[in-house]
């Protein structure tokens, strides 16, 4: 029944006007994706001013276009360049990078369309027949909740490094931490480490610390290099291979499950869902070794990731008038201002507006699709530009994408001083991705922290009580311990008759998952919101 | 824990300048101001001080690692730390990294169109791998765009 | 290298391109020339709080209304972060020409010099221009056992009250403490990260009690998804679609009336003929369709306060907000210190 509203609506707003409005706002979203800085927050309040007075159709349509390119127009710049685009990038850097460096850049930008595509498909598959559904999930993650998933990024970090070596990951991401917690905080609007300086006192942006630590870390690499100009032949073909995209099948539903619901949580958005993909691809993966090195399945997990969440967080807005992302926000926004109300009402009120929304993000996503592979080939010439002159294009590109965050001079200072602290940080092996996920967790961390302390009148017990809350603290801990002798031995003795160590149970993950979704997805799906639960609780069982 | 990457020395140095900054943190941390009667439970130093114990044991992990391998033996001949000086690397570094910040401070006091063709003009002209004039557009022209574009299309301001 | 650089010069045009079609069709009225103060470049709005915010949303519509008006464009920046304060300060420190505003609200404003954030900056020197006022409500999870006024005040009577609010000094934190304080009543402060947060905690049941501004609990109690107690205010307030919620004076005669104006600061120092053309100009915007039906949907009052009515309004405010912030702790600095009076 669903389906035939969505293909009704689709089939209605097919007109050539649309069309054109949906690939110039997808284009321009790409556009604004790729250029360090400015991110799909930014692209969607600026063409929301622009689009103010317009027919309310047209203006959403556009920006529903913006949204879903600038997620993946980052991924462009982070393969190519090794600067992700927008922070939902930073994830793809670790093994698009790589791959690009070893000449199979069209692979990859090819493959990360593909995923993404897919990606915001399994979105769309949320966003329109599991809406009133997974509208509840967002109710469940509360303070005690949201803690424990940062909690769990935070473990992440080890795993987000190609060096092999844990520790550095884990000493980047509690930096990015600890700098994250300079400037005012929310629960007392105590000013922590800010020594009387007013500029340090909204705390450093994800976004100056983002270019710098990409952006500047690499301009400077590069102009300093004196090896020479080393152009890859860049070989592989443009179109994805299917091989490579039905290998990954299980992975993408999976990454595409995981990006879903990091969506459908408010607050927490596409920034995480591609680390939180990517992590759980590394540790299902049969190659983890490959990870960070120019893996294919960490390219897919992520960039599948980061576009479920776009529909992810659009479930929330149609639902509850809740946005699930920072871009979701100011979409919302958007949407009242062009006196379209969304929440509970929405149903009773304009019972088949889901769908219309539904459609816009389907029209969108084929939209990026058909850019994404239109656009390849031009993109694939900027590696043949010379690295000098494009490194000071480039770094115009930086100043000027810091700038429009805020309009704010020091923001740039910021931009330039964690671009000299990542330089050694680079040189000695420590990985930028989990610095910009502490920046990102840090806030929840402390925000969820506190309150939880102080809902609860200063008991702990209270963070280990909700099922989503244990949940969530076994899968720290395996993160953390899951490699560790004495956690294995333990575990291949109480689960030996069943499977066996680790690996195998995140292998398990992803085949339950799978089972879920496309059996009874509602069923899993909304009794044990985070995937992965269900394949522990089973596993402990048997 | 033992793998790792082939910079002991590197190691050392940074694991040091950990230990101090997260015992510095640790300081700063437990010395904020509380409120309330639930006092640390709540306090606006409590992340900042769990978060700095943390980055305290991994320093001191890292810390013996290096020790293990030797990264103490900081001892730089005065010809080696003069090679370092004297190589293109180094130069090209100090030189692009002087321009960005140069870069920065006439930002918003020159106009921007002006200051940033300047930039990229001198870097590219710096690199000597055009021709002047061929730069001069180059320069000019992309700046231009991406001023137009900015400026007057969507109405971000520029410094 | 070359083939490589034009390829990337025409993907920049094609964007420009597009945008440039893409406005002009979005700009079809004509704009009006007005009579004396002509602006030469595009006025920026500094809105010190994140894009979808009500400061941001009044400040939207109001600028798409003066844009036509006054006939330049608006540009909206959004510049988060430390309670609006670095924002506001950015925007007073811009050159005082009249091309620079700030959209914020009283509340905010009247505060920073008391909790410290701008001591430099009085809200004296701001002229501010309001389109949009909206009272705390006082509302409760649907599944409370509080289900009227009596009920409330027992609650608050025989244990501790979660009380959610959008951190320290907003909206649902001051009507926490002006209630509380009044009736001798104490509570527990739940601070989140702002209104649609603290709001949301309260329908998910993480909180019992939110007293947020009546524009951010609209939607929420259009759908049953929390029960209005009572208003903040002398009059009882109408949502559309909802009861109407009574008048907290029915209950507590002295309980002083607590709510926001939004809208735009304006330094006092810029030249008097701009003053005099974005003051008509505001005149109009503010009694525009558009500033009407946000104010309608939002579950707040659409006004039209400026010039020495709206300096009262931001009197007043940093009378009640200083005093009770300065009173529970929270601010360190006397209001006294900057001649505010108790109220």
């Amino acid at each position: 029944m669903g389906l035939v509203y969505l293909l009704q609506e689709t089939a209605a707003l097919i007109t050539p006007m649309n069309l054109f409005y949906c690939f110039v706002a997808v284009q321009l979203g790409i556009i604004f994706g790729m250029l360090p800085g400015l991110t799909a927050t930014v692209g969607i309040a600026i063409l929301t001013a622009l689009t103010f007075q317009w027919d309310p159709g047209n203006a959403i349509l556009v920006l529903i276009g913006i949204y879903v390119g600038a997620i993946y127009g980052g991924s462009r710049s982070a393969i190519l360049l090794n600067m992700p685009g927008t922070p939902a990038s930073a994830a793809t850097c670790l093994d698009g990078y790589p791959l690009a460096r070893s000449g199979q850049a069209a692979q990859a930008l090819g493959l990360a369309t593909t995923a993404s595509f897919l990606g915001s498909m399994a979105g769309l598959i949320a966003l329109s027949f599991l809406t009133p559904l997974l509208g509840s999930v967002a109710l469940q993650f509360q303070s005690y909740e949201v803690f424990w998933l940062a909690v769990f990024g935070v473990a992440i970090c080890g795993n987000l490094t190609a060096a092999g070596d844990p520790v550095k990951g884990w000493v980047a991401g509690l930096l990015g931490i600890l700098l994250s917690f300079v400037g005012m905080e929310t629960i007392h609007g105590f000013r922590r480490f800010t020594f009387g300086v007013s500029e340090l006192m909204p705390g450093f942006g994800i976004i100056p610390v983002l270019v710098g630590v990409y952006g500047i870390v690499e301009i400077l690499t590069s102009l300093s290099d004196t090896s020479g100009e080393r152009r890859m032949p860049q070989i592989g073909r443009t179109l994805p291979q299917v091989r490579d995209v039905l290998a990954n099948w299980v992975n993408i539903v999976r990454s595409g499950v995981i990006g879903v619901f990091t969506g459908i949580i408010p607050g927490v958005g596409e920034n995480i869902g591609s680390f939180v993909a990517y992590d759980f691809a590394k540790r299902a993966s049969k190659h983890p070794e490959k990870f960070g090195k120019g893996s294919i399945e960490g390219l897919i997990a992520s960039e599948t990731g980061n576009n479920a969440v776009v529909g992810g967080a659009l479930v929330p807005v149609l639902a509850l008038a809740i946005p699930g992302s920072p871009p979701a926000a100011v979409l919302l926004a958007a949407l009242f201002l062009h006196n379209i109300r969304p929440g509970p009402l929405l149903v009773i009120e304009n019972p088949t507006y889901m769908y219309t929304f539904s459609a816009m993000f389907l029209l969108a996503s084929f939209a990026m699709f058909i850019l994404g592979i239109l656009i390849l080939k031009p993109l694939l010439k900027l590696l043949t530009i010379r690295k000098s002159i494009m490194m000071p294009v480039i770094m115009v590109l930086c100043m000027v994408g810091t700038y429009a965050i805020a309009g704010r001079l020091f923001d740039i200072l910021v931009m330039i001083t964690f671009g000299l602290l990542g330089y050694p940080m680079r040189k000695l092996g420590y990985p930028e991705a989990p610095f910009v996920l502490g920046i990102i967790l840090g806030p929840m961390v402390d925000e969820n922290l506190r309150r939880g302390m102080l809902l609860s009148h200063g008991n702990p017990a209270a963070f280990f009580v909700s099922p989503i809350s244990i949940a969530l603290v076994i899968m720290t801990f395996f993160t953390l311990f899951g490699r560790t002798q004495p956690v294995r031995a333990v575990f291949r003795f109480a689960l030996s008759p069943v499977r066996g160590t680790m690996r195998s149970i995140g292998r398990t993950l992803g085949l339950v998952r799978r089972n879920g979704n496309s059996g009874s997805p509602s069923a899993s799906g909304a009794s044990e919101p985070f995937p992965g639960d269900r394949g522990e609780d089973e596993d402990l069982h048997k | 824990m033992n793998e790792g990457s082939g910079v002991p020395r590197g190691d050392f140095i940074a694991s040091v300048l950990l230990i101090v900054f997260s015992g510095w943190t640790i300081y700063m941390s437990f010395t904020m101001r509380r409120f309330g009667e639930l006092g640390l439970a709540a306090a606006p130093g409590l992340s900042p001080l769990v978060f700095a114990i943390l980055l305290l044991i991994c320093g001191l992990i890292l810390f013996r690692r290096s020790v293990v391998r030797r990264g103490y033996r900081l001892a730089m001949s005065r010809e080696k730390a003069a090679v370092f000086l004297r190589s293109l690397e180094t130069r090209h570094f100090a030189v692009v990294l002087a321009s960005i910040i140069i870069y920065y401070v006439f930002l918003g006091v020159v106009h921007f169109v002006l200051i940033s063709a300047v930039y990229v003009f001198f870097t590219i002209w710096y690199f000597k791998e055009v021709v002047w004039w061929k730069n001069l557009l180059i320069s000019v022209l992309t700046v231009s765009i991406i001023w137009y574009a900015f400026d007057q299309i969507f109405l971000i301001p520029l410094p | 290298m070359r083939k490589g650089l034009r390829i990337l010069l025409a993907l920049l045009l094609i964007g420009v391109a597009a945008t440039g079609y893409l406005l002009a069709a979005g700009a079809a009225e004509e704009p009006e020339v007005p009579e004396e103060w002509e602006p030469t470049r595009t006025i920026t709005i500094i809105v010190p709080w994140g894009a979808g915010g009500a400061s941001d949303q009044t400040a939207r519509v109001l600028a798409a209304e003066m844009e036509d008006i006054l006939g330049t464009r608006i540009a909206i920046v959004n510049q988060p972060g430390a309670s609006g304060s670095t924002g506001q300060k950015s925007a007073f420190d811009a050159r005082q020409d009249g091309y620079t505003w700030a959209g914020n609200a009283d509340a905010s404003v009247a505060t920073y010099q008391v909790l410290d954030y701008t001591p430099e900056i009085s809200h004296r020197d701001w002229q501010a221009y309001f389109a949009i006022f909206t009272p705390c409500v006082i509302t409760v999870n649907p599944e409370s056992p509080i289900t009227d006024w009596d009920s409330l005040i027992e609650a608050f009577e025989t244990r501790s009250v979660d009380v959610a609010s959008a951190g320290i000094g907003a909206g649902g934190h001051i009507a926490a403490e002006a209630f509380a304080g009044n009736l001798g009543l104490s509570y527990n402060h739940v601070p989140y990260g702002g209104g649609n947060p603290a709001v949301v905690a309260t329908v998910a049941g993480e909180t019992e009690v939110v007293m947020q501004l009546s524009m951010e609990v609209a939607d929420m109690l259009r759908a049953d998804q929390l029960r209005a107690i009572a208003v903040m205010d002398d009059r009882p307030l109408q949502i559309t679609g909802v009861e109407e919620i009574p008048a907290i004076t029915d209950f507590a005669p002295d309980m002083p009336s607590v709510g926001f104006h939004f809208g735009l600061f304006i330094p006092k120092d810029i030249p008097p003929e701009a003053a005099k053309a974005i003051s008509a100009a505001f005149d109009t915007a503010s009694r525009s369709e558009a500033v009407q039906r946000l104010a309608e949907e939002r579950g707040s009052v659409a006004v039209s306060v400026q010039g020495e009515l709206a300096d009262e309004v931001m009197e007043q405010a940093a009378s009640m907000f200083g005093w009770l912030l300065y009173d529970s702790g929270v601010a360190e600095v006397s209001p006294t210190e900057f001649d505010i009076g108790r109220p």
